[in-house]
């Protein structure tokens, strides 16, 4: 159930690598500006937001629920990191992150101790966090104070890698080992799975259900720390409609919709996929709403696909 | 609430603005009557606010055809989309809310890609008197809009409580494996209630287009919001199983007046989907506690 030997976790994601590699020669193919250098970099610095966004909604996702309102917990911050670099960078990285596993908690709070429907929960808060980032700054554009420490998060590079990329190994790394190896993770996979054994067994659907969803906040507000450093600005809207990406991804990546299986290497391979996706479209000159309607049929393949080879295990 | 409103705003109880109240209200209404529908098994559809953007702009489109042609095909491209949905959920198993979020982002692209195609993404005026006097039409001085509310609520109350359709989506009661052991029909429920749910959309979205005379992409957004809102502030459950349609009704009227008197006292837009979507939380935490406190058993039941 929970994939902890390796052959298990390939098996998982074998699909994924398989369409990854495809995904990769197409597009070389189609294009000889991808297989440079300053463009895989590119890919990687912006697949990093997405990446580390992904971590934290696998979380949620393998417990069962799902969370929609990252998109707005991202803009929230983002506007919040972006005037606090007027303070000092200590803030403007600090109480973003506060503000971001608080959101997440009380989208918990929402979920697991309340138990409302996640999808209508996090519709909700969607609006809410939304508004209230509308509300912080008035509805404008904000730009964040020239400050070369805070710069460098989003810009800034590590022996050639870009800082946004480190930070995402990092995250991947620490939510690889929270997942898959401490006892915290085998209980989120077993609330996803069964939630009614999970209880018998003694574990707190609320406890773990707040935790995963403050996971997810913070992970937002991390994004949304790198994006505002990136731009040095910020907008009300920034993050709206990133839950879609986020969700398409990691469920190309093996993470199941209705919880108890997902590992995070498929998410991250997802937002990889994802994030070569889309430099093959700004590539390939593919219009916006030509991606819109690309990433919907992909998000319904990669779901069916999921579902039935679930129902071939299932009669096998 | 009315009262305290009624001295602290000016215009308040002109008959133009309770009308206005009456007829957004009636709007809504009619989209929850759908969306009842599929929350009455367990389901619901989140793509019902770019539907109404694609009505508004297929009438746009074919308006040269003449009024009756392209409410027809407005009619039948929500009816469309309700059939995918419907489709996609039963024969490919896929969760409901997956398969309309995706439809969701894949009506979000068509809508762009139909908008950028004729005006480049502006709006587009629909040059018709006849339609958008529709809006207008009266019934010994109700706005139709609010007539075809009631006449769809009755219709839908009839169908609920005289059809075998009806009694089977009651009986499914928000879990649609125990309906299929029951021996209902869960494929032709689940396609009935999403038919029924984007008919009821296009509707609406007819209406609303006469309304502003105007199609674009954008023109639904705020819709799914404000119709799930209504749903459960009527009392619908998502264990399903009891619903009533007059209370949806009243519910989204006080919703109205608040968010009217928000318009009235000029408070900024943004602040309005703040408190649309603290009434959603508000409104579901008391659904929540009233229904532990009635049975305990549910507690364990929950989701």
């Amino acid at each position: 159930m929970s994939g902890f030997s390796l052959k298990k976790r390939l098996i998982n994601i074998n699909g994924i690598i398989i369409a990854l590699l495809v995904l990769i020669v197409i597009v070389s193919i189609g294009s000889n500006k991808f297989l440079s250098t300053s463009n895989i970099m590119n890919i990687l610095r912006q697949a990093s937001t997405l990446g580390i966004m992904a971590c934290g909604a696998t979380f949620v996702m393998v417990g069962g629920n799902i969370d929609l309102s990252i998109g707005s917990i991202l803009s929230l911050c983002a506007l919040m990191s972006c005037k606090l670099t007027a303070q000092n960078s200590t803030m403007a990285i600090l109480i973003p992150l506060a503000v971001g596993f608080a959101c997440g908690a009380f989208n918990g709070l929402l979920v697991g101790k309340f138990r409302f429907n996640p999808f209508i929960a996090t519709l909700g808060t969607l609006a809410v966090f939304q508004a209230l980032a509308f509300f912080y700054s008035d509805g404008k554009f904000l730009n964040a104070t020239q400050n070369n420490f805070y710069k460098q998060i989003g810009q800034g590079f590590f022996y050639k890698v870009p800082i946004p990329v480190i930070i995402l190994i990092a995250v991947f790394l620490i939510f690889l080992y929270l997942l898959g190896r401490t006892v915290f993770g085998r209980q989120v996979f077993a609330v996803g799975g069964n939630p009614e054994c999970a209880r018998f067994s003694g574990i707190s659907y609320a406890k773990t259900t707040i935790l995963t969803y403050a996971l997810s906040g913070l992970c937002a507000s991390i994004s949304a720390i790198i994006f505002v450093s990136r731009q040095m600005a910020a907008q009300p809207q920034m993050g709206a409609g990133y839950e879609f990406d986020v969700i398409t991804a990691i469920v190309l990546g093996g993470v199941a919709l209705s919880g108890g299986k997902g590992t995070i290497w498929g998410a991250i391979l997802g937002v990889l996929f994802i994030g070569i996706l889309k430099n093959a479209f700004i590539l390939l000159g593919i219009p916006l709403y030509y991606q819109y309607i690309v990433m919907g049929v992909i998000l319904i393949l990669a779901v069916g696909i999921d579902v039935i080879s679930e129902g071939k295990t299932k009669n096998a | 609430m009315i009262i305290i409103s009624s001295i602290a705003i000016p215009n308040f109880f002109t008959s133009l603005n309770l009308l206005n109240i009456l007829v957004e209200t009636s709007i809504i209404g009619i989209m929850a009557i759908g969306m009842t529908f599929l929350l009455l098994i367990g389901l619901f559809d989140m793509s019902i606010g770019n539907q109404v953007s694609l009505v508004s702009l297929v009438i746009a489109l074919t308006m040269r055809f003449g009024i009756i042609p392209s409410i027809v095909l407005a009619l039948i491209t929500g009816m469309l989309v309700g059939a995918i949905n419907g489709i996609i959920t039963t024969k490919l198993k896929i969760n409901a809310f997956i398969v309309t979020f995706a439809m969701l982002g894949i009506l979000k692209g068509a809508n762009l890609l139909i908008s950028e195609s004729q005006t480049k993404g502006q709006s587009i005026f629909i040059d018709n008197a006849i339609f958008g006097n529709i809006f207008n039409l009266n019934l010994f001085g109700i706005p139709i809009v609010v007539v075809v509310f009631v006449v769809l609520a009755v219709i839908a109350e009839l169908i609920l409580k005289y059809t075998k359709v009806g009694f089977e989506i009651y009986v499914s009661g928000g879990n649609i494996e125990t309906a299929r052991l029951s021996g209902v029909n869960t494929f032709l429920i689940t396609m009935f209630c999403f038919l029924a749910s984007s008919l009821c959309v296009a509707i609406a979205a007819i209406l609303l287009t006469s309304r502003v005379i105007t199609a674009s992409s954008v023109l639904g957004e705020k819709y799914t919001l404000l119709v799930i809102t209504a749903c459960v502030i009527g009392g619908i459950k998502f264990t399903g199983g009891y619903g009533n349609i007059f209370n949806t009704f009243f519910g989204v009227l006080a919703m109205q007046l608040v968010n009217n008197i928000m318009y009235m006292t000029n408070t900024y837009g943004y602040i309005q989907s703040l408190i649309n979507g603290m009434i959603l939380i508000i409104v579901l935490s008391i659904d929540r506690f009233t229904t532990i406190r009635r049975s305990p058993s549910l507690k364990l039941k929950l989701k």
